[in-house]
């Protein structure tokens, strides 16, 4: 039986190294210290959210975490309780956002790839996939007293290699930047 | 009388995020939840004075959305605004020869949000 393809150690460091810098950004806009955590696995999440992208790159961003954390950063100004439904919508945004940052970085290293439309579902005991996939980038981080897991996965081309060296940097703009024409 | 703004998002949180500032500051607003619902709210509504749009929406995205606005004379001249989290300089640049006003990189702050819209509009 073939091998599985899987990214060259090298470069699966580099996308690890990436990931965790852009949750870092996008979860301390959630409002608590971020920490992250030596181990992914072994939270009792409720809801989790799945983004997916296609390109130069492919593959799918998964992330949990518990209700209370989701209600709790949910960005009202009026102090509304947001419902259940909110609730979905808002992991699929905070998916989407960290994706955003995600292929920003990806972007810096000349890789780019175009983000699919983001999906939210509940159910139990949602903390990471388990056993990872090979070559999936696990990360679990804790924000203030809640944890939230987060699950990269990149295909892998033929090579093993997604970066390029060296590579031709794809400007981007920085989140919360702004432009006016 | 406030001026109405039409926030065109698929995702409900940031609707509500955008509207609660802007109304904050004394603007109206009316919402949709992608390209083709967007449109829609622009034919009913020739009051809007000014559109703040998203890109990643189904059905129709924001790039497509503005296209369409600005092929419609009696829409030109309606000034948009793209919030997404897509930074990429060409997708920029693509919205600027479309006819975009500006360009904002989720997650957007109150402050820089309200300040643009009131450049945009003039009051």
């Amino acid at each position: 039986m073939n091998e599985p393809i899987v990214l060259e150690p090298a470069q699966a460091a580099i996308v690890r190294s990436l990931t965790t810098d852009a949750c870092q950004d996008m979860f301390q806009t959630l409002g608590s210290p971020v920490v992250l955590l030596e181990k992914p696995g072994g939270l009792a999440h409720d809801i989790a959210a799945f983004i997916g992208f296609t390109g130069s790159a492919r593959g799918m961003l998964m992330i949990s975490s518990s209700t209370e954390l989701f209600r709790s950063s949910y960005p009202s100004q009026t102090g509304t309780p947001p419902s259940v439904v909110d609730l979905f919508d808002w992991a699929a945004e905070v998916a989407n956002q960290l994706l955003g940052r995600i292929k920003r970085r990806f972007c810096e290293r000349g890789l780019d790839f175009d983000v699919s439309v983001p999906t939210a579902v509940r159910g139990r005991d949602l903390g990471g996939r388990s056993p990872a996939r090979d070559g999936a980038c696990n990360l679990a981080f804790t924000i203030g007293d809640q944890g939230i897991c987060v699950c990269l996965e990149v295909a892998p081309p033929d090579n093993g290699r997604i970066f390029k060296d060296p590579a031709e940097p794809i400007g981007c703009a920085i989140e919360g930047e702004l432009v006016l024409f | 009388m406030a001026a109405t703004v039409l926030v065109v998002d698929d995702s409900r949180a940031i609707r509500q995020q955008v509207g609660d500032a802007l109304a904050t500051a004394g603007y109206s607003i009316l919402e949709a939840e992608d390209g083709v619902q967007g449109l829609l709210r622009i034919s009913e509504q020739p009051d809007i004075a000014m559109v703040i749009c998203d890109i990643n929406m189904p059905h129709m995205n924001g790039l497509e959305m503005l296209a369409k606005l600005k092929a419609d004379p009696s829409n030109a001249a309606l000034p948009v605004l793209m919030l997404t989290t897509e930074g990429k300089a060409d997708l920029i640049q693509q919205a600027k020869r479309s006819g975009a006003k500006g360009w904002i990189v989720k997650p957007f702050k109150v402050d820089q949000l309200v300040a643009a819209v009131r450049k945009i509009v003039g009051r």
